[in-house]
């Protein structure tokens, strides 16, 4: 099997090549390296990759990797793009992931300490699901507890519809619950039904609907 | 003259008043005569006194206090004692002379003794009459039939024919010269100016008067020494009237003094309207009419410091102080060395000392009031801009910092994890102690836990957010963070001046901290809206109310923060009916 291609875009040295170490002991290809905004477009355009992870804060200044990360997503809809941020804000995650979950991930940068949550969420987002920060996502549900219906969920169901917006397959899922793929089938049909959304066996969808919930526009 | 010396002045010329009455009545005076003499002199007295209390400064006190005592010297003319008659017919009517010297004195502007030849005149010719009675007649040889007629003791010459000469002489050239005296002081009060007219006209018609009488009196007698007939021929009782007039026309010079000094004293004051006027005015060019109008003085005019050296005149010209003499007189208002105002002015308004004096306190401190208030307000200007300047500069500032902290620290705490967690990798191997790994896994957690601290961190300073995303998301960020339900409703579209943006932002935080520490609230509404030109915010909670602005220094802060960028801070918290707080920021 031919090794996902990979490009690795931070101005830091030292958070570039370490990402890049991380990324090719997982069995991806770094084929670029870019310092900026302008050679992560450049490094793109050259040779689309299956993954580009972009540090949120890039020269030329201010969020300059989030907009070339928004460019990446509009020109090249193969190419999946994790954002790596400073920013636990939900509200950039959300622009990112714009109107579709698919091949596109958040990660907080205190996750690099953990290379598998990296890996993990790096071949997600390259197999075309997405991963968003579990303490993102935590900010969403934190928003939304006083929701009447998501107080009607049980704690595991809670913590189930957590993992489904982060972006996890059903099979992951099942396997940190320590449940069968069939009763997590079952879960998540009673945790929509709860939420008054409709179940949807595509997970993209799924963790769309789950998150525009959690954001409000589904209340 | 001191009130002192004033008196001691006075109280000699009573009791020269009261001898020469004594005497008056040891010779058989008549006493209508007597009283009318005694009168007319105390007169003087009281004149001049009143002159010495109200106008120290001024001469007018003693010359009227000398003229009572010179008045009766004239007294002792007809007592029939040899030396006393003869010293009393030589020295008689010295009065006219220091009164002649008085009127044109009070008629000159300058309060000067002028035209001196005048009066160098009149004291010559007043002192040949002296000489020409005291040394050349004698009655016992000239008038052999004068029964009871005194032999005159300093007679060194006596001859009828030239003391008729001389007396005929010097009386016509004392009568030609006090007319003058009379006609210089009316001309002189026909051309003076309002202000002067209106505090000396009692006075100048009086001596008028006076010095017309006098004249008369010279004149009758010069022509009564040459024809041996009188000027006029009138009937008794009418002679008699005449001569009582001409008696009592001296002392309308005292009276009219009296007059002019007390009128000037109990006049209205002018203050009450100078006030009002000079609470109306705005500028200068209305403070000189309040000025005018008070002291009645249309000439006057009133100059600004420009700089060290020069005047502003109330059209704004650069002007110079007038010269001493040209005929303007200058008072300043204020400290000497650094007046406030300077009023050029007919100096006939230092007669009125009082006035001036009152007028120019008021002024002085409305002026005073004028550049205390500019002053204030322009360091109230210079204080609010530096004010915001500061909180400009302080946000600025904190948006430095969470750059940094961002760019700098935390880039390189992640640099340091990833490098603790290579290290990690390559120390998984039996070569290395467990209690390696261990140490680096707890190496690795730390500095993860310090990179979350250190978001927390910069997004207090100032969050991210904020200006990549604006107002609305921040809030809705705050709000999502706070620990009960917060709704907010933003109806402001587009980005705001940084500087607004933040200052609502910050004071969102601090209403919502406040509500989450103290309000025992169960629910909050955020509300940002324009409201005309500027940016209103209001966070309302349903807690316990009872939050006052002047203990909490959270409300304290807030209200300076508003305060600094021209807003306004309100904060409503009636104790049982929960806490709105509402900024209103311009933007």
């Amino acid at each position: 099997m031919t090794p996902l291609r990979a490009i690795v875009a931070d101005d830091s040295v030292v958070i570039r090549q370490g990402v890049a170490r991380i990324l090719a002991d997982g069995g991806f290809r770094v084929i670029a390296e870019a310092r900026d905004a302008d050679e992560l477009l450049e490094a793109v355009a050259a040779e689309p990759p299956h993954l580009a992870v972009v540090d949120i804060r890039m020269p030329p200044g201010g969020n300059a990797g989030l907009a070339a990360a928004l460019t990446i997503r509009e020109r090249y809809p193969t190419v999946g793009v994790l954002v790596l941020s400073q920013f636990l804000e939900p509200e950039y995650a959300l622009r990112l992931l714009g109107a579709g979950v698919d091949r596109v991930g958040y990660l907080l940068k205190d996750r690099l300490g953990e290379a598998a949550e990296l890996l993990d969420a790096a071949h997600r987002v390259a197999a075309g699901g997405s991963a968003v920060d579990p303490a993102v996502i935590g900010e969403l549900v934190r928003a939304r507890r006083r929701d009447d219906r998501l107080t009607r969920l049980t704690d595991r169901e809670r913590e189930a519809l957590g993992l489904i917006a982060q972006g996890h397959s059903n099979r992951a899922i099942a396997e940190r619950l320590g449940i069968t793929t069939k009763t997590l089938e079952g879960m998540s049909g009673t945790i929509f039904g709860k939420l008054g959304l409709e179940d949807d066996p595509d997970v993209n969808r799924r963790v769309l609907a789950v998150l525009l919930y959690l954001d409000g526009a589904g209340a | 003259m001191s009130r002192r010396r004033g008196l001691a002045l006075a109280a000699g010329v009573v009791a020269f008043a009261a001898v020469t009455t004594a005497v008056g009545i040891a010779s058989g005076a008549p006493p209508q005569f007597l009283v009318a003499d005694l009168v007319t002199g105390l007169t003087f007295v009281v004149a001049g006194l009143a002159a010495v209390w109200l106008r120290a400064g001024s001469p007018a006190g003693p010359m009227l206090l000398v003229s009572g005592g010179l008045w009766y010297v004239g007294s002792y003319a007809p007592t029939g004692q040899p030396v006393v008659t003869h010293i009393g017919f030589a020295f008689e009517a010295y009065y006219d002379l220091v009164l002649a010297a008085l009127l044109l004195m009070l008629s000159s502007p300058a309060q000067r003794l002028q035209p001196r030849p005048l009066i160098v005149g009149l004291a010559a010719a007043t002192v040949a009459r002296s000489l020409g009675r005291l040394l050349l007649q004698d009655p016992v040889r000239q008038f052999p039939d004068c029964v009871g007629c005194p032999a005159n003791p300093f007679a060194l010459w006596p001859n009828l024919v030239a003391f008729e000469a001389a007396e005929f002489a010097t009386n016509l050239a004392l009568a030609a010269l006090i007319a003058l005296v009379g006609i210089v002081a009316f001309r002189r009060l026909l051309r003076a100016g309002p202000v002067f007219r209106r505090a000396r006209w009692p006075i100048l018609i009086a001596g008028t008067l006076a010095m017309g009488g006098a004249a008369f009196d010279r004149f009758e007698y010069a022509w009564t020494t040459a024809t041996a007939a009188p000027l006029v021929e009138v009937a008794e009782p009418w002679a008699e009237a005449l001569g009582w007039l001409l008696f009592g026309l001296r002392t309308l010079v005292p009276i009219g003094f009296l007059v002019a000094t007390l009128r000037l004293r109990s006049a209205p004051g002018p203050l009450g309207p100078f006030a009002a006027g000079l609470e109306r005015s705005g500028g200068a060019g209305t403070v000189g009419d309040a000025l005018r109008t008070a002291l009645g003085d249309q000439s006057l005019d009133l100059l600004r410091p420009a700089d060290t050296t020069t005047w502003a005149a109330e059209n704004g010209e650069r002007v110079a102080l007038p010269e001493p003499g040209a005929g303007r007189a200058v008072t300043l208002v204020g400290p000497e060395e650094q007046p406030l105002a300077a009023i050029v002015h007919d100096p006939a308004l230092l007669e009125q000392p009082e006035l001036l004096e009152a007028v120019v306190r008021v002024l002085r401190l409305a002026l005073e009031n004028e550049r205390l208030e500019s002053e204030l307000r322009e360091q109230l200007q210079a204080v609010t801009e530096s004010r915001e300047r500061i909180v400009s500069a302080a946000e600025e500032e904190r948006r430095r910092v969470e750059r940094d902290l961002h760019d700098g620290a935390q880039q390189r705490l992640v640099g340091v994890m990833l490098s603790l967690q290579q290290a990690r990798g390559s120390a998984d191997t039996e070569a290395v102690p467990e209690a390696v790994r261990g140490q680096l896994d707890a190496a690795v957690r730390e500095t993860s836990e310090a990179i979350r601290e250190l978001r927390e961190l910069a997004r207090g300073i100032h969050p991210a957010i904020l200006e990549d995303e604006g107002l609305g998301a921040a809030v809705a960020a705050l709000a999502r963070r706070a620990s009960l339900p917060v709704e907010v409703v933003v109806t402001v579209i587009g980005r705001l001046p940084r500087l607004v943006e933040s200052t609502a932002y910050f004071t969102i935080a601090e209403a919502l901290t406040n509500t989450q520490r103290h309000a025992r609230a169960s629910h909050a509404t955020v509300r940002i809206a324009h409201v005309g030109e500027a940016l209103e915010v209001e966070v309302a909670d349903d807690g316990q109310g009872g939050a006052e602005p002047d203990r909490g220094s959270g409300l304290r802060g807030l209200t300076d923060r508003v305060l600094a960028v021209g807003g306004r801070l309100e904060v409503d918290s009636e104790a049982g009916r929960g806490t709105r707080v509402r900024a209103t920021i311009p933007t």
